[in-house]
């Protein structure tokens, strides 16, 4: 067994009245594994990798192995537009004290040598969501959050970015966040599944196929809907039974 | 760890503020040229002259205070179009993020002070303009100013915020040319309070997740 880096007991965050955004989510990494975050758009996906962030303070319990921040990709924004892209990387280079031979490695594995001396500003929604990738993963930290990294992002760019992670960040901790099930099966070793803020699982694939369907031809997506619409069907008889 | 962490913090600072370098230095030096010609507007209008020593303190600290609004206020909007505060405070923390802001500022506000010291008695050709005194009282108003106009702007962009604190320059050339110590002291004292209060809100808003540059 590895040692466990993140550890999250009952997490749980209230916004002002009496809106829960989530509610007691418990889950656990160990060292050098990826955690795909999955749910319906507002289930507080973000929500989490805000507090794993330092940004949100929530109840509940959380222990980080490692002393050092996080690196948090929000799912927009995060670049300076005013700067170029070779001053927005420096500035997390910097931030991260990360050699010029592994800062070099990285931009040839994502190919964005070439937009380098160019306004972040200029640059489309894709090759900002890349240079925005570089500055997050930059550093290796050992936990790194990643809000909707496949956004935006061609086909090849998101296989760019798989593997960066599987290759680039393989000591460090990673969260992804995603819609896109395809790209996050690869890459993650366990998923964990939210839906207006509760947590409905948490385990590995080969889990969840043995929890929601004996059909081994059916694919992660369809696993996954499969999990929602029972959590669905759960609270409509406690609601009928109540 | 931390002490490498603030530097690294300081270091993007110094590079958002540098952005605008072409407007903060023609500030700088333009600030005391016009603070000279002041005098002799006065003269072919008409108007009696105002003490030499006065108008100098005056414009020193208005265009200390205006320099630190100026930076603040395009940083903070630089930052508020880009969306980059999140992911800033998420590795340094909001409150390195705050403290180097605002150290940045002050800075900037303190070179203009130098710099309009340097520039204003070059044109007078006098040295002794600028007692020790009012300069280390206008340091301490451009410093507590720095911090306060940090911690509302991380908290609002609102019009409201705006224009109370591009009247701190206006405040603070009021004040030296009422002439009158107290009110310094009293301005000074008030906003320490304010910055304080402002500071423990922000924290409070970032703890219930409704800090205004998480939008």
């Amino acid at each position: 067994m590895g040692m466990k880096q993140i550890q999250c007991d009952g997490v749980s965050l209230s916004y002002e009245r009496g809106k829960e955004a989530l509610q007691g989510i418990t889950f656990s990494m160990e060292s050098g594994t990826n955690l795909g975050l999955i749910g319906p758009i507002g289930s507080g996906k973000t929500t989490l990798l805000r507090i794993l962030a330092g940004i949100l303070e929530a109840d509940g319990r959380i222990e980080m192995a490692a002393s050092e921040p996080a690196g948090y990709m929000p799912a927009s924004g995060g670049l300076i537009n005013e700067l170029t892209v070779r001053e927005n990387l420096d500035i997390w280079r910097r931030a991260f004290h990360t050699s010029k031979t592994e800062f070099d490695m990285l931009l040839k594995i994502l190919g964005i040598s070439r937009i380098i001396d160019q306004k972040t500003g200029t640059l489309s929604s894709g090759l900002k969501k890349l240079v925005l990738f570089a500055c997050t993963v930059v550093g290796k930290s050992p936990v790194i959050l990643l809000d909707e990294p496949f956004v935006h992002l061609d086909i090849e760019s998101c296989m760019k970015v798989q593997k960066v992670i599987t290759e680039y960040l393989a000591e460090s901790t990673v969260i992804i966040s995603s819609h896109n099930l395809e790209y996050l099966a690869g890459i993650t070793d366990s998923l964990l599944i939210l839906k207006t803020g509760s947590q409905i699982f948490h385990g590995t694939p080969e889990q969840l196929r043995q929890q929601y369907s004996k059909d081994a031809e059916k694919d992660l997506k369809e696993l996954y809907l499969e999990a929602v619409k029972v959590s669905d069907y759960g609270n409509g008889r406690r609601e009928g039974e109540m | 760890m931390r002490t490498k962490q603030l530097c690294s913090a300081f270091l993007r600072e110094i590079r958002l503020m540098l952005i605008f370098w072409r407007m903060e230095l023609g500030i700088m030096i333009l600030s005391p040229v016009i603070f000279s010609l002041i005098p002799y507007l006065r003269e072919f209008r008409g108007r009696s002259n105002l003490d030499p020593e006065v108008l100098a303190y005056a414009g020193l600290s208005a265009t200390a205070v205006y320099l630190v609004y100026y930076v603040i206020y395009e940083t903070t909007k630089c930052e508020r179009e880009s969306k980059s505060l999140e992911k800033a405070a998420a590795f340094w923390g909001i409150k390195r993020i705050v403290l180097a802001k605002s150290i940045v500022a002050g800075c900037v506000g303190l070179l203009g002070e130098i710099l309009f010291c340097v520039c204003y008695s070059a044109i007078h050709m006098e040295t002794d303009i600028f007692s020790l005194e009012i300069f280390l009282l206008t340091v301490l108003n451009t410093v507590i100013f720095a911090f306060l106009g940090t911690a509302i702007l991380c908290i609002t962009d609102s019009l409201v915020a705006n224009t109370v604190l591009a009247m701190f320059p206006f405040l603070s050339l009021t004040v030296i040319l009422l002439q009158t110590v107290w009110l310094n002291i009293f301005i000074l004292v008030v906003e320490s309070m304010a910055t304080v209060i402002v500071l423990h809100k922000l924290q409070g808003q970032i703890r219930r997740g409704h800090a205004g540059w998480l939008r």
